[in-house]
């Protein structure tokens, strides 16, 4: 059963990426080795494209809008004398 | 006449709402919210986790690009300049935040299955559309990973970001990026595993 697949083949892998720590080099280790797992382990693989086929549909969907409640305290605010005391800074073009 | 009852009409063109913005029109500001802000407060929602906490960065960003218009010098969409303004207020909140640590197989082991109720049937036969209680679903999830996690995977894989880019917003090395996105991934494909199971099924019965 898929559901038990983590637990059991893929503990060390797991293990790895629990400890691993964010130096630079064994970033690109890490990296490379999760890589490497998710090309080799057909589980793995099936999980990853069945994630991404939920994570681009859930891109893709309609967000709730923003309540009405939020928008109008928004805009009392930014409307309001209250919206030249916030402290700010520029922000660079993209 | 209040904020919210205009006609947004008025600054439908991007260079005229700009133009608004700088002669300080309070018009301009409430077409700029009513165009920009749902989109805006979605990615607050997703980089932040919580709704209150969104809606603080959400003001907080909308009054500064609203204050510092003129530093916009049209190199990007004005969208484009807003996303980005809503992202490093979003990371300097997180940044406040107690740093965290976490193990991920104690994540792992703590995380009780969804239950099978919330397995979304509503999407058959078209796939194209995401259901409400899947999507809530998915947003409890995303909002559930650990800051670090969470803002690497909203910004790359969520809002589309390229690698280089999202490593950047966040400070971090490409690798250290990568990294971040895979152990996100690693526990969504757990929390939303009643899913991602089914969604596998169908995929391997459709090849």
């Amino acid at each position: 059963m898929r559901g038990e697949h983590l637990d059991a083949a893929c503990r060390s892998w797991l293990e790895l990426a629990a400890q691993a720590r964010e130096a630079d080099d064994r970033d690109e280790r890490l990296a490379q080795l999760i890589a490497e797992h998710l090309a080799a382990c057909p589980d793995c693989a099936a999980s990853e494209a069945a994630l991404t086929s939920l994570i681009q549909r859930y891109r893709d969907a309609a967000q709730p809008p923003l309540s009405e409640q939020r928008e109008r305290r928004l805009l009392d605010l930014l409307c309001g004398p209250a919206s030249a005391s916030l402290a700010s800074r520029p922000q660079p073009d993209r | 006449m209040k904020p919210w009852d205009i006609d947004l009409a008025i600054y439908e063109d991007e260079l005229a709402l700009l133009e608004g913005l700088r002669r300080r029109d309070r018009l301009a500001c409430t077409c700029l919210v009513k165009r920009f802000a749902p989109r805006l407060y979605q990615l607050a929602v997703r980089l932040m986790g919580d709704p209150d906490e969104a809606e603080g960065v959400l003001q907080e960003s909308v009054i500064q690009a609203c204050a510092h218009v003129d530093a916009f010098q049209g190199r990007s969409e004005l969208g484009t300049w807003l996303h980005r303004i809503v992202t490093n207020t979003a990371l300097m909140h997180l940044r406040r935040r107690r740093p965290v640590t976490v193990d991920l197989e104690e994540q792992l082991q703590r995380r009780s299955p969804l239950p099978q109720a919330l397995v979304d049937r509503t999407t058959e036969p078209s796939r194209a559309v995401i259901g409400a209680e899947l999507r809530e679903m998915v947003d409890r999830a995303i909002a559930a990973l650990p800051d670090t996690l969470r803002t690497a995977f909203v910004l790359r894989e969520v809002e589309g970001l390229s690698t280089k880019e999202a490593a950047a917003e966040l400070g971090i090395s490409e690798s250290a990026l990568k990294v971040r996105v895979h152990r996100a991934r690693l526990m969504l494909r757990e929390a939303l595993a009643p899913y991602v199971h089914g969604e596998g099924r169908r995929r391997e019965a459709d090849a």
